[in-house]
């Protein structure tokens, strides 16, 4: 019987062993070596390659109602259109960034990255080079200067690491404020606070008439309440400033982060919403969109928002101003931008040329006609009728040219666990069950875990 | 004939046990060996660190053990009053009062919708500014009531507890089964001899429920080690880390810090305690003992 048994076991075992080495064996006719980028392929398939259009995965956060979502939907019809015979752009839809982040973090611990990676904001691109899964895009760029002349210096060495090229940014994102002149004019404020003192001036002067000041959150990653923060911090003085501008600080004990707690404390218990605690982006966006309250922390791409009937009423737009931070700050910095994972060399040209198409002047030009995107490009201007277009948008890059204290945000500055250890801690800060003190320590202990 | 019957047993269990192994037994096996390395997504070597990650765990690391007390007390809250809740229903409904099937159909709605979709719904309703439970307070003449139940760190723990503690419809439809399945002639024994409709919940129906109530026991303590959405859908573990569990912490570390062996090290604590929980219930209700 046993006997049996076993012998049962094995064919059984044998079986499923023929079925998985089967579909292994099937992976590895198709899989390739890579090899610092470059990669070399094994397929069986070569031949058909030359027929048939070469497939390349491309998730994506943008789409639904995030606001750049017709512009991709745009791109890639027209992407289709020229070169749908070649390549063939297989989009996975993946609503909110923080999925996407989760989903990409997840793929690239198993090795098996899609071949676009946006990593705009989140430094994927780090992660995937430890993992050696990124396509040196040096080659590509020097063998387009008129593609590499798309993006400043500034974003290309951001993107750079040992002298090769890694990525590039589809935009540049100034971020300052947008404020409401009905409800301004209504307390007799003229324009913007020059000093962080006149801006807390201004939040009592509203409070007093009985509007609420700030729009601020706390969830995801406090992406609102940062803004301020930063730029508290970032227009402080010499210290503030190159703490601001420091990537992956690990000592949150210092004056001017200190500071900018007591003062955002302040502000979440006097200044903001009730609901601002625990409160995420879209509640931050519609207190403001519904005049509920008077500023907000964003960037241009909310413009958008200002002229959305379904979020808004009708004329709002005319309503918003928009304003660089007290002080005299501005948050703009190189970003990280798209790079290439594609594990094969057809795949990894046919990603180049798609990037190409999304990310080149003419596809700059789309953007910033569809949407209001600032181009990347330093030599595209803004003209008479895009200012027309976009009033918000051009009043911010006018604003921006005087613009003495630059620096990044937090999202992209900060490690992701503290980024997370702020929004989990923001809640007992506003509460006062924590000192901004013990908040900053808090913040140094987790970045210190990485 | 034993042994034909023995090798039918094999067949049919065969399939099961490669599953088992290929999607349990080796992912499990890979998460306990792990647990003993340095594995971070930014380094790219994995070295073998012995107890490290434990010995951080338990004595450097106070997420950790916030999380561990959180889980645990969830685990009790939920093997004790949600049971003892849903227990209770069961032993309402099985007298058939009017509306029982309704009332049965009501009390199990929670459990039917989707976890992410009823944290939502609550989020909502613990809403501090147009929540309906501030509203209601409100409207008894509290004005202007706007207590942040999820996000206030002396009622955030009660807010996230209450989002599937009260909700014991499993509990209740699998206790109401057993008490359904009792012979009739055992009540009439009891009522012959004089026992009370009270007395015959009491001594009759109750132990003969001693399994199902185990085995529900069971089910309730070890969902808490798996409670994941709820939290992550409204507090994320804050403030601070009042409502932080171990699975929330885990997936933080792994995913938020690429820290995959340190998360691994929380998992195999996670298999551990499962496993204590399975040992000491067993023990208690004496599960897999027919009393009939």
């Amino acid at each position: 019987m046993y006997n049996r048994l076993i012998k049962l076991t094995l064919v059984i075992a044998l079986c499923c062993s023929v079925v998985l080495a089967g579909c292994s064996s099937t992976d590895k006719e198709s899989n390739t070596d890579t090899s610092k980028g470059t990669t070399t392929t094994k397929s069986t398939d070569d031949k058909k390659s030359a027929e048939e259009p070469v497939s390349i995965l491309f998730p994506t956060f943008q789409v639904g109602v995030n606001s750049s979502a017709p512009l991709l939907t745009e791109n890639l019809r027209l992407f289709e259109e020229q070169y749908g015979d070649k390549i063939n752009v297989q989009l996975e839809e993946i609503p909110g960034d923080q999925a996407y982040v989760d989903k990409m973090k997840i793929l690239l611990s198993a090795g098996d990255l899609p071949d676009l990676v946006y990593a705009g904001g989140y430094n994927l691109l780090d992660l995937a080079l430890a993992k050696d899964q990124v396509v040196d895009l040096t080659a590509y760029l020097e063998a387009d200067p008129e593609w590499k002349e798309s993006f400043t210096e500034d974003d290309l060495a951001f993107n750079s690491r040992d002298g090769k090229y890694y990525g590039v940014p589809e935009e540049k994102q100034p971020i300052g404020y947008f404020y409401n002149k009905e409800l301004f004019a209504q307390v007799g404020i003229e324009g913007p606070a020059k000093t962080w003192d006149e801006f807390f001036e201004q939040c009592e002067v509203l409070l007093e008439a009985g509007i609420i000041p700030v729009s601020m959150d706390s969830a995801d990653s406090g992406w609102v309440t940062n803004l301020w923060l930063n730029s508290m911090v970032a227009t402080s003085g010499p210290e503030g400033l190159e703490f601001a501008n420091a990537y992956y600080p690990k000592d949150f004990n210092n004056p001017a982060f200190i500071d900018g707690m007591s003062k955002i404390q302040m502000m979440y218990q006097k200044y903001t919403t009730v609901d601002a605690v625990g409160g995420k982006y879209e509640h931050a966006a519609n207190n403001f969109l519904s005049g509920k309250t008077a500023m907000i922390a964003n960037g241009p791409w909310m413009i958008a928002d200002f002229n959305d009937s379904d979020k808004t009423e009708e004329g709002f737009a005319d309503k918003v101003g928009s304003a660089i931070y007290p002080g005299n700050g501005l948050y703009d910095a190189p970003m990280y931008g798209y790079f290439v994972a594609s594990k094969d060399e057809a795949k990894a040209d046919a990603t180049v040329e798609f990037l190409k198409f999304i990310t080149d002047e003419e596809a700059q030009l789309r953007g910033l006609d569809m949407i209001g995107r600032i181009p990347a490009s330093p030599s595209i201007e803004l003209t008479d009728e895009i200012k027309a277009k976009y009033p918000l948008l051009a009043e911010l890059i006018e604003a921006s040219a005087a613009v003495e204290y630059r620096y990044p945000t937090t999202q992209s500055a900060w490690y992701p666990n503290v980024v997370d250890r702020f929004s989990s801690e923001a809640p007992a800060l506003a509460t006062g069950d924590i000192t901004p003190e013990e908040f900053a320590e808090r913040m140094t202990e987790t970045a210190e875990k990485n | 004939m034993d042994k034909k019957r023995n090798l039918y047993i094999a067949i049919f269990l065969m399939p099961a046990i490669i599953i088992f192994v290929i999607i349990y037994l080796i992912p499990v096996y890979n998460v306990i060996t792990t647990s003993f390395l340095e594995w971070n997504l930014f380094v790219g070597d994995k070295t073998f660190i012995g107890l490290d990650n434990y010995i951080n765990a338990f004595t450097n690391d106070s997420l950790f053990m916030a999380s561990l007390k959180n889980t645990l007390i969830w685990v009790v809250l939920q093997g004790t009053f949600h049971v003892g809740l849903g227990t209770m229903v069961a032993l309402f409904l099985a007298d058939k009062p009017k509306m029982w099937k309704f009332m049965r159909v009501s009390y199990m709605l929670p459990n039917m919708i989707s976890g992410a979709a009823f944290a939502i719904i609550l989020l909502n309703i613990y809403n501090p500014e147009i929540g309906l439970i501030n509203q209601f307070i409100s409207f008894l003449g509290v004005e202007n009531f706007q207590q942040n139940w999820f996000f206030d760190t002396s009622t955030a723990f009660f807010a996230v507890t209450m989002t599937w503690l009260p909700y014991a419809g499993l509990v209740a439809i699998l206790v109401l089964a057993e008490i359904m399945s009792i012979p009739t002639s055992l009540y009439e024994a009891a009522a012959i001899a004089g026992a009370t409709k009270f007395q015959q919940k009491l001594y009759v129906t109750l132990p003969l429920l001693k399994n199902i109530i185990g085995t529900c026991v069971l089910i309730s303590a070890t969902s808490m080690l798996k409670e994941f959405e709820h939290i992550y859908l409204t507090t994320n573990g804050g403030p601070g880390s009042t409502t932080l569990s171990l699975p929330l912490y885990l997936y933080k570390t792994a995913l938020i810090e690429n820290n995959y062996a340190y998360a691994n090290t929380m998992g195999t604590i996670l298999v551990i305690i499962g496993f204590l929980i399975i040992f000491v219930i067993n023990k208690l209700f004496v599960l897999g003992h027919s009393d009939r």
